[in-house]
Formats: structure tokens, sequence, C-alpha cells
């Protein structure tokens, strides 16, 4: 990626070439030269740095109804960890690539750091903090202590909401098809093999013995 | 992310109206439906709207198997699509390119016509401490010219931009001759999805037709004997959860042994989704003979322009394509 | 031996509070009256920075400081190394001076009352460098040599180690063997990003931070502010993986502090995954070389 410029000892550490003209300009003239622009060009809002009003919402969230005013801005993450004080579901990315932030909205698997909070109003979404019932561990969540699926256990809220939804979907019918549809949570400690074992402890408890 | 208000309009017509007021791409008021690529833009400062209009609630959902062919409402998700039994069975290569793209989690909540909108995973365009970006900053450069660009198109490029099309949907859909019901405060039209996606060129900030207001209400795609012996055959580093190196989408309508028509388009290697028109060609009265799919395959590179790090795809393309027809061919 | 508990398969004691979401990690305590703060990095790898404009930032919405090399109260920064830090060097003075020493140092400290608004401040901030030369290539960089036994903070360290007569080895050796390997950087991006909320009550100090060290960040904080280190408590009762990037107080915990003390609020840092690329150096590239004097037999 580097490569001398045409002025002998210095180094262009990127291959940007608006930058690279720059500092030809720079050295030449012997003064700074304009970085870390991470703006560039007119932006109205940038100069007011206005932030906007904020909105009166109701999110339901594991049955309970909570009134916030919130930044548009806010994702669902950030309205259950930062404002409801819900820190089950994890922020490990922000942008949707880990799934540590896996909530059920509606009953179906979402990544909540891609949500609003703001499009969230009237949805029905659950969090791990509402998987339990008091004492009782949901069958999963025993599997997963049983199973030793977690080192660190800060994917284990996003991986067990995940794996609720992949089993109540049937896509848990095998470790090559939990693989595959449980691939959106990742597991940095590596515990792969333990949590696919304990979905499948999972579904056996769910399915009924055959033959008395 | 910049400071934005969210309107919820309670139905469509007061959702084209505001959208309507404003120009082109990246002005102040943009849509939002499933949210999963367009929040992501505004984490990371990529885009900045002043003002969201959500879509929730206000765009047809549903999934029509018809005579004439599949009509896809523009809200329903990629999960539905993907599992819905009349895609599966008749129109299996849209479930393959559905199933192989993002997440679970992802395709529960990202609309097909936010899809088909997806901005491109380039590293430079996603990346605003990279002031060379000529589809984000127009006339600023572009830095995967002579920069890292193993993930960049060799078709359709220019000296502009060499960013590829990231949709899996989109090149499923080109190769079955989809097109699109666009709705505007004026009215509808349909167009072809192979004309939805513009060439760079100069341009490359202006990435569709879609004119300002319109926002895509349905996907149709017609009926077609092909469609069942189809087959999306998607090339990546890891086995899931990650954007095609070099894709595939093919159909065949076949007699006997022999190729009566094949409909094929590429991904991951053009600025647009890409349709092979000249390896169809050859490949019309072909048997599945290696050989022979590898000379029409061979047709797709034509034109062709590799960037240093991904000149491989060139090669790699073909390979995709003969190993795709084959798959399809397979299909009973 | 007892067997009751060694070679049982025994379940995690922290188990049904990891699983049930009740494992608090650092950005995870609820601190009272906590405002949010977010770093801003240079662009540039090496060089000064000329100038630092943050009116905007100071004017936006929420935003209660910004903190630069201009503003920044002078930290004591004693010297301080553990022994997980290397022998020679000095840590980073944040927001000290206008040196800036690699691509993706803070340069600005943003604090507000909502995260969001922190955020966006953040990028409000305008800075223009005098650029300098950046090697970045290994073998480009001048090698630290064993006759520099002189640490940046004036310890003397021994030049090197020595066991007997290597040199005579080598000079009777019928096989020599000279290896010389490059290990390129590497980041541990462990699935929870580093965090850290501190919050002051006069001279004392409390950081909720992701360490795995509590000590070693009790007593860097205290050499960095001058404070006693019992006046500096950590708490991190759980980490979410970090594979050795928590044994060492990086730069955001002194600014989190740093932040608290202006703002007079306790101040919660989060890094994005972005950052992690540059806000802390797990595994820098390092080469090392070897020679070994061996018998024909390979012993």
């Amino acid at each position: 990626m580097e490569e001398p410029s045409s002025l002998g000892s210095l180094w262009i550490t990127d291959s940007d070439m608006t930058r690279r003209e720059l500092l030809e300009v720079a050295v030449v003239t012997g003064g700074a030269f304009v970085g870390g622009q991470l703006m560039p060009g007119p932006e109205a809002s940038a100069q007011t740095g206005a932030s906007p009003a904020p909105l009166d919402l109701i999110l339901r969230v594991n049955g309970t109804e909570h009134r916030l005013m919130l930044d548009p801005r806010t994702t669902l993450l950030d309205a259950l960890r930062e404002h409801l004080h819900l820190t089950g579901s994890k922020k490990g990315c922000g942008l949707g690539q880990c799934g540590a932030c896996t909530v059920l909205m509606d009953g179906k698997r979402v990544k909540s750091c891609l949500s609003l909070a703001a499009l969230a109003e009237g949805r029905e979404i659950a969090t791990i903090e509402g998987l339990a019932q008091g004492d009782q561990l949901h069958p999963l969540q025993s599997a997963f202590i049983e199973r030793d699926a977690f080192q660190c256990g800060y994917c284990t809220p996003g991986q067990i909401m995940a794996g609720v939804a992949c089993i109540a979907e049937g896509h848990a019918g095998s470790p090559e098809e939990i693989r595959e549809w449980m691939s959106g949570n990742l597991c940095r400690c590596g515990a792969y093999d333990h949590i696919v074992a304990a979905i499948q402890d999972a579904v056996r408890l769910a399915r009924p013995v055959r033959g008395g | 992310m910049h400071p934005f208000a969210v309107e919820r309009p309670r139905d469509l017509d007061a959702a084209l109206a505001l959208r309507a007021q404003a120009g082109r791409n990246d002005t102040p008021t943009e849509y939002i439906a499933g949210g999963t690529d367009m929040v992501q833009l505004l984490q990371e400062h990529v885009r900045r709207p002043e003002r969201l209009v959500s879509l929730a609630g206000l765009l047809d959902n549903r999934i029509e198997l018809g005579p004439l062919g599949l009509r896809i409402g523009a809200a329903a998700t990629m999960a539905d699509v993907a599992a819905h039994p009349a895609v599966v069975e008749q129109f299996p290569v849209i479930s393959e390119a559905l199933l192989n793209s993002a997440s679970p989690q992802v395709r529960n909540q990202a609309t097909m016509g936010g899809n088909l909108l997806q901005r491109t995973r380039c590293p430079y365009f996603r990346d605003i401490g990279y002031s060379a970006c000529n589809k984000r900053v127009p006339g600023s450069g572009c830095s995967a010219i002579g920069g890292e660009n193993r993930w960049h198109a060799v078709l359709g490029t220019s000296d502009n931009c060499i960013a590829a099309n990231p949709s899996d949907l989109a090149v499923a859909l080109v190769a079955l001759d989809a097109a699109l019901e666009v709705r505007s405060a004026g009215g509808q039209r349909s167009l072809s999805l192979i004309d939805f996606h513009r060439l760079p060129g100069d341009t490359p900030h202006i990435e569709t037709v879609l004119e300002a207001g319109e926002v895509i209400a349905a996907i149709t795609v017609p009926a077609n004997p092909a469609a069942r012996r189809s087959h999306y055959l998607k090339v990546r580093g890891r086995a899931s959860f990650e954007f095609a190196i070099v894709s595939a989408a093919v159909a065949l309508d076949m007699e006997g042994a022999r190729i009566r028509q094949a409909y094929i388009a590429l991904g991951g290697v053009g600025t647009k989704p890409w349709r092979v028109p000249k390896v169809e060609a050859a490949l019309a009265g072909a048997s599945l003979d290696p050989a022979a799919l590898r000379q029409a395959a061979a047709l797709a590179a034509e034109g062709a322009q590799g960037r240093g790090h991904n000149n491989f795809k060139i090669e790699l393309m073909q390979r995709a394509i003969v190993r795709a027809v084959e798959n399809a061919g397979a299909r009973a | 031996m007892t067997t009751a508990v060694i070679g049982q398969p025994i379940s995690r004691v922290d188990g049904r509070q990891k699983v049930t979401g009740r494992a608090t990690y650092a950005a995870e305590f609820d601190v009272p009256g906590v405002a949010y703060a977010a770093i801003v990095r240079s662009t540039v790898a090496n060089g000064r920075i000329a100038s630092i404009d943050s009116v905007l930032a100071e004017r936006a919405s929420g935003v209660l400081a910004v903190l630069t090399h201009r503003n920044a109260p002078r930290l004591a920064y004693r010297s301080h190394k553990a022994l997980v830090d290397p022998e020679f060097g000095e840590r980073l003075h944040v927001l000290q001076d206008d040196r800036v020493s690699h691509q993706g140092q803070p340069i600005a400290l943003v604090i507000a009352a909502t995260l969001e608004q922190a955020q966006y401040a953040a990028t409000l901030v305008r800075a223009t460098y005098g650029m300098e030369q950046a090697v970045t290539d290994i073998a480009r960089a001048e090698p630290v040599r064993p006759g520099h036994n002189q640490t940046d903070q004036g310890e003397r360290r021994p030049s090197e180690g020595r066991r007997g007569d290597p040199e005579a080895a080598l000079a009777a050796a019928e096989v020599k063997v000279y290896q010389s390997y490059v290990i390129p950087r590497e980041n541990h991006n462990p699935i929870e990003m580093h965090a850290t909320i501190a919050a002051w009550d006069g001279d004392r100090l409390t950081l909720w931070d992701k360490t795995q060290w509590v000590h070693n960040v009790a007593d860097e904080i205290a050499a960095v502010f001058g404070i006693p280190p019992e006046n500096v408590r950590v708490i991190s009762p759980f980490v979410g993986g970090a594979f050795g990037s928590g044994l060492r107080a990086w730069p955001h915990v002194t600014l989190a502090a740093l932040g608290a003390r202006v703002a007079g609020r306790p101040v919660k840092l989060m890094l994005s995954r972005r950052e992690m690329s540059t806000a802390l150096v797990t595994g820098p590239t390092r080469s090392s070389a070897s020679r070994s004097a061996h018998r024909a037999t390979g012993a």
C-alpha cells in the first residue's frame, strides 16, 4: 500500500490520491495541509449541530410498556441498554454483523442494533431478560449451562434468542442446519460446538417422545 | 449519526409527498423500510438525511403466484419470500439467492424493495475517512482504483467507480427478466429490473433510475418454465454470512439433455447485476457437456477489466457459470 | 486429594447470570447522572496537530465539554510500568501536547448528555496536521539495540541476558540454523468493545472498566493523575473476552476519567468496533531472529 511520493523522502501511507496531491502542496509551501476532514462538503445540519426534537414513544418489552422520550437516532439496542437499563442484549459491533444484539420482534429474530427505536413502537419486543419464567430457566438457557455453551458470556444472550427462534422456525434439524441458521451469531471465544449441542438438546426436550 | 427527524405517515400518499419534495439520491429526505442497510450507513455517517420517512405498513407485502407469474409486494421480507412454497418450488433461484444472503435476523427485517436499493460494500464508500469516493462525494476520485480492489467489479466499470453491486436477489431477478412497479405521487410506472440499476459512468452517485419521490411498490417475475430448473451459486470465502466474490443465477429451459434456452446473470463482478446474453445464445441447443459449457462461459469475459486485485474474478466467473449450469441442469 | 470438584463436570458458577443477561459488563453499570463521551481520532500517522477547531462541536446540542490538547487539564503522568508493558518507550500522554504518533490517536474528547449527541458532535471537530514521515514497515524501522538500555522513564534495564558461550558454540557447530520471523500485527477484537465508566468523588475515582487486571488499571490511572493508588477503585466482574487486550490501561481509560473530572459528573466511554483497530494494540508487528548451533545428528 505504501509508495514513495515524487518528492523522494516522504512516504505516503495510504492510496488516497487527494491526500497525496495535498501533501505535495504542503511540502512545497512548507505549511500544514488540510487533513482530518471527516465531512467534506457543506452540510446545513452540520453547521447548526441541533438535535432533532425527541420523540414520545411507547416500547413494549417483555410484555411491559415503557414510555420514553428518545432522540430519533436511538437504535432499539441503545433504547434497551441505555434508557431501559435492560443490558442483557449486547452491542458487539453496532453494525449488524455479530448478532449479540439479537432480540425477538413480533416473535421473529432481528438485530436490534439495526432497528430504530422509533420504528419499533407497536411491536412486541422480547429480550433475554424475559425468557426465564421467574426462577425457571427456558430449556435452552439450561442447555447452554449444561453444555458449557459459552465462556465470556457476551454473545450468549444473542445466541440464546437466536437459538430460540431457530428452533421455533424448524431450522434446528441437524448440526449442519443449526450452523447455517445460526450463522448470524458470532462467538469470539469459539463455543460453537457446544452451542450447537445445546440447541440440539433443547430441540429434543421440546419434541414429544414417540412410542411411549 | 447526523441528526434527523422520523416521519411515520399513515398512508403511502403522504409518504410519497414527503419524499417528492427532495431531490435525487442522498437528499435530505430518505425512505426507510427494514433499515438493515440504512442504519449501518447512518451509523457510519455515509448517509446524512435530515428526515427519514418510514414505509412501515404502507406497502404491499403479499407474495402471489398467478398465471402471469409471481408478484411480490416490495414490503415482503426476504425471509418470507425465501420460504414461500411457490417461490421454493417454481422459482428456486430466488429462494436460494435470498437464503444465501445476509443472516436469518437480517432476512426477517429486510424488505425486497430495500434489498434492491442496498448500497455497495466497497470499503472506501463505507468509510468516510477516505475522502476520494466519487459515489459518496462526486468528483473526489476513486480510492479503489489503485487501492485495495479484491472485492470490486470487473464488468461495467468506469475510471470513476469500480464498486460492485452487492445484491444476490437482484442477480436472480435479472436472470428471470423481472420487472418493477414503481409508484410516485404522480402515478405509477413499470420498468424492467435490468434497466433499473445504472452503470457508474461519469455519475456513480446516481445508482438507479428512481426519480425523486418514487418508491418500489412491487416486483413481478414472469411465468417461465425455465424458472423451475434454476439455481443460485454463490462463491465466497466464508460458508455463510458474507457477500459474493462471484455469483451466478441460472435458469434452464431444457428439452431432454439439451438446453433450449438459458437464462444467466452474474453477481459480485458487475457494477450492476450482469446478464450475459452472449453466453445464453451460445448455450441454446447445447448439451451439458463441460467443454461446451466452458466455451460458452468464456464469452462472459468480453469487456471484463481487472483492476489488480480482482483479476481472478474473470476466470472464476466463467467457472461459476459452468458450475451453476451443471447444478441447474441436474435438477429434476 | 479431593475429587469432589477436580475432574467432575462442574457448571460455571456464573452460568445462570450469563444465560439470563444478568452478568454486568463494563458499559452496563447503571451509574446515576452519567454523561457520554466520544473520541476524535487523528487521520494521519505521524506529525503535529497544526490546528484544531472544536467550536461547532461545542455548540452542538447536548455537548457539555470538548477537550483537546489546548484546553485539557495537565496530567501528572508519573512513571509507571507493569510487567506487561514494553521495556522501552513511554505510554501516550493523551491530550497533553500536539504530537500525533499513530493513526487513530485521540486528539479530542467530546462529552455530551446522550450517546447520539456525543458521537455526532465528535464528527464536527476539525483538525489540520503538519504531516511527517511515518514508518509502518518493520523492515524500515530503527531497531532498538541492546545498548540503548535506558528507558524514557529513566530506568536502567539489563542490556541483554547471557548464559554460557553462544559464540564459541556457533563457531564449533557442525550445523548452524538461522531463522527469522515477522509476525504481523494482531488485533484481538474481543466481542465486547472496550468501555469505561468513570466517576469522581473528590479525589477518589471509581472506574467500571473492561480489564483483565484491575490493580494495574488502578496503579496506572493513579500514576497518570498523580493520586495515590488507593484512591482508585476498579470494578470489572465480567469481561466479554479480552485475550490480552485488557492487561494494560489504554488511553481511553484516562480519557473517561479526564472527561468525568472536567464534566463534574460520571462519564461513560465506549469504543466502537472501528475504533478497536486503532485504540489499542495487542500484538504489534514484530520480528525475531535466532541462531542455533547443532551437531549433525540434530542435537
